[in-house]
């Protein structure tokens, strides 16, 4: 025998005296994620629901009675039902269909650069997303003011006599949702296009395939599974919008999260505000799954 | 004017990107029916030519023409040319069925005519049963075969295959070397095959082209290129190649004797004009060499010094006197009487050919 222990041997010689301890740091340390979740996720979300089945009386915290009051009461209202629930899902889906349209063209422009200017130009669109949502607000009035940047462009070709309605309209808002969303949807969408084999389309090509049938048959099916990482990042994101239409729309734009917003701070009616934060999350809820099955139904050999 | 029974004719075709050339001044022909081999180590234009005749890449000057019609400039979806691609490019998400109707869709077939244009191909592959099977699921050599009969299914006037069976096991791509061979011959069908691999072009091909730095060494059919390599590179590619330093004594009936610096005169053939007093290498492979026991029996004198066991031969490393420090190879046979380091013999030169510089 040798006088110096073995790798393994020394490994023992540390271990036993402390083994029980190591052993429970670990564990501790594997669960923290999941005691996050739990604690900051789900407890937010089960006080929510909790509120929302509460009575509202002004001047008194809200007591939990199990009542559907406060949903009868907002999706039972055809003003609400149009003015909040319509508009919320009409300037989700919009924005995300405008989102995924620019979003692809600017992904497969990026995806097919030699890598380092792929690498720029995605650092670029990384950088788009830290810059902060209130000053890109600032930015987009500027640009879409009755006297702003685009008008008195727009006035000074002639093209109009009159400046365009944008800013605190619905269109404005859209415009706003887009610009935030674009970046979302182009990020998953380069690596996806990056990564998807030359010779597959050249493999089209040879057998015949125009650039745009080889584009529909082959380019876009394979990128499917980015194309709904990005529209399921956006769709959720502007769903749940908050800053966009409370700053863009002039109080006229009301998708739910502002409504939700104003019950609460204004009326101080937290239990209906919370039911219609939980009608917002399971609208999302809802139109994501339904998209999902559809999407994998018609595209589920292409992952 | 392009003769009748030539499928691929390329004219002066050069490509470079930047100040690199990887395409310089390429001619070849193709006949009706041929194998033609295209060789040659990475790097040395042998794809870029497959891409040219694909139409992938569009040469900076020069002329391709399939049967006879000129497509230099037509992109590849116009030039019905069946492309095998290395790594076979089968679409991940369409069955086999779909990927070998893609391009029969295109073509507007009507429904049964695909389905039955679609199995006619897969049984030239012997594919039969695996219609509804996608891409991932079969195995290496099964999607080989796919990625064959995709290029079978739109009729194409040429097949050009970018080194199809590199990504198979050893085994399974002696077989397929065999079946494609066969296929190609029952079919009559023209190819062009990009390889690296030397005894894929020999065992293969009935026209190798050799390719070194974007420039054509050699084109020739395969025992041509073997036992007259034109260049050293040719030479040193295809097979086991001895050099040997020499001048050209005079030349006779076709044949010039090479007084060779390691002693003695030996007759060798060449390809390109060479006078007499010209200094000149000549190839000599490994199995135009025999050893003669005695040193003092006439050949080159020469000193055995490596002696490698290979299992059914012996592979002795000689070094001739005056020969430089390389040594020149030698298999034999294993038998009874074998040599050992040190000893003297005599070396027999039965045939060499003169090549130039690469």
């Amino acid at each position: 025998m040798s006088a110096t222990p073995s790798l393994s041997q020394r490994i023992d010689v540390v271990a036993p005296e402390n083994e029980g301890l190591w052993r429970l740091l670990s564990r501790c340390a594997m669960a923290t994620p999941f005691v996050f979740v739990l604690v900051f996720f789900f407890g937010p979300l089960v006080w929510l629901v909790l509120t929302s089945l509460s009575t509202h009386e002004l001047g008194s915290a809200p007591r939990l009675t199990f009542s559907l009051e406060h949903y009868r009461s907002y999706l039972g209202d055809p003003f609400f039902l149009i003015n909040s629930v319509w508009t919320t899902v009409r300037l989700a889906v919009l924005s995300t269909l405008f989102a995924l349209v620019i979003g692809y063209v600017l992904a497969y422009y990026i995806a097919e650069l030699p890598v380092r200017q792929r690498g720029l130009l995605t650092s670029f669109t990384v950088v788009s997303l830290a810059v902060n949502i209130v000053i890109r607000v600032f930015g987009l009035n500027v640009l879409l003011t009755n006297n702003g940047l685009l008008n008195s462009s727009l006035i000074w070709l002639g093209l109009i006599d009159r400046p365009l309605r944008i800013m605190y309209t619905e269109t404005g808002v859209l415009i706003g949702l887009v610009q935030i969303a674009v970046p979302y949807v182009v990020l998953p969408l380069i690596g996806m296009l990056a990564s998807i084999d030359p010779a597959l389309r050249e493999a089209a090509a040879s057998v015949g395939a125009s650039k745009m049938r080889t584009f529909w048959t082959v380019t876009f099916p394979l990128s499917i599974p980015g194309v709904i990482a990005g529209t399921l990042i956006v769709f959720t994101l502007n769903a749940a919008a908050f800053a966009i239409p409370a700053m863009m729309g002039g109080g006229r734009v009301r998708m739910m999260g502002m409504m939700a917003y104003q019950q609460a701070s204004i009326n101080g009616n937290f239990p209906f505000a919370a039911a219609v934060g939980i009608c917002l999350f399971l609208l999302s809820l809802i139109i994501t799954i339904v998209y999902l099955y559809v999407v994998n139904r018609k595209f589920k050999a292409a992952r | 004017m392009t003769s009748p029974g030539i499928d691929i004719e390329l004219n002066g075709c050069s490509k470079s990107y930047g100040a690199v050339p990887v395409l310089d001044d390429v001619s070849l022909q193709v006949k009706a029916g041929d194998f033609v081999t295209v060789l040659g180590p990475s790097g040395c234009g042998k794809t870029t030519t497959l891409r040219v005749i694909g139409g992938f890449i569009t040469p900076d000057v020069g002329e391709v023409k399939i049967r006879g019609r000129e497509v230099t400039d037509l992109p590849p979806y116009r030039r019905n040319i069946g492309v095998v691609f290395q790594n076979y490019a089968l679409w991940p998400h369409m069955t086999v069925f779909d990927n070998l109707a893609f391009g029969l869709r295109i073509r507007k077939m009507g429904r049964e005519e695909i389905a039955a244009q679609v199995d006619k191909s897969l049984g030239m592959v012997r594919l039969e049963g695996l219609k509804d099977r996608y891409p991932r699921e079969l195995s290496g050599g099964q999607q080989q075969r796919v990625a064959m009969a995709r290029a079978l299914a739109i009729d194409p006037e040429v097949i050009i295959l970018d080194e199809p069976l590199s990504n198979l096991d050893r085994r399974l791509r002696e077989d397929m070397r065999i079946e494609l061979k066969r296929l190609q011959r029952s079919l009559g069908v023209t190819m062009l095959f990009v390889t690296h691999d030397q005894e894929e072009a020999l065992s293969m091909s009935d026209q190798v082209v050799v390719m070194h730095k974007g420039r054509i060494q050699q084109m020739a059919d395969p025992r041509t290129v073997y036992q007259r390599p034109a260049t050293a590179f040719v030479a040193r590619f295809l097979g086991n190649a001895n050099f040997l330093a020499g001048r050209i004594e005079r030349i006779e009936g076709g044949a010039a004797l090479v007084a060779l610096d390691a002693g003695g005169v030996t007759p060798a053939a060449f390809s390109s004009p060479v006078r007499a007093g010209d200094p000149v290498r000549i190839v000599v492979r490994p199995e135009w060499l025999s050893i003669l026991r005695d040193p003092a029996a006439g050949g080159i004198r020469a000193q055995v010094r490596e002696v490698i066991y290979e299992g059914a031969s012996i592979r002795y490393g000689l070094a001739f006197p005056y020969a430089g420090e390389d040594l020149v190879f030698v298999h034999e046979l294993v038998g009874a009487n074998t040599l050992n380091p040190g000893d003297e013999v005599s070396v027999n030169v039965s045939n060499a050919v003169i090549v130039t510089e690469d």
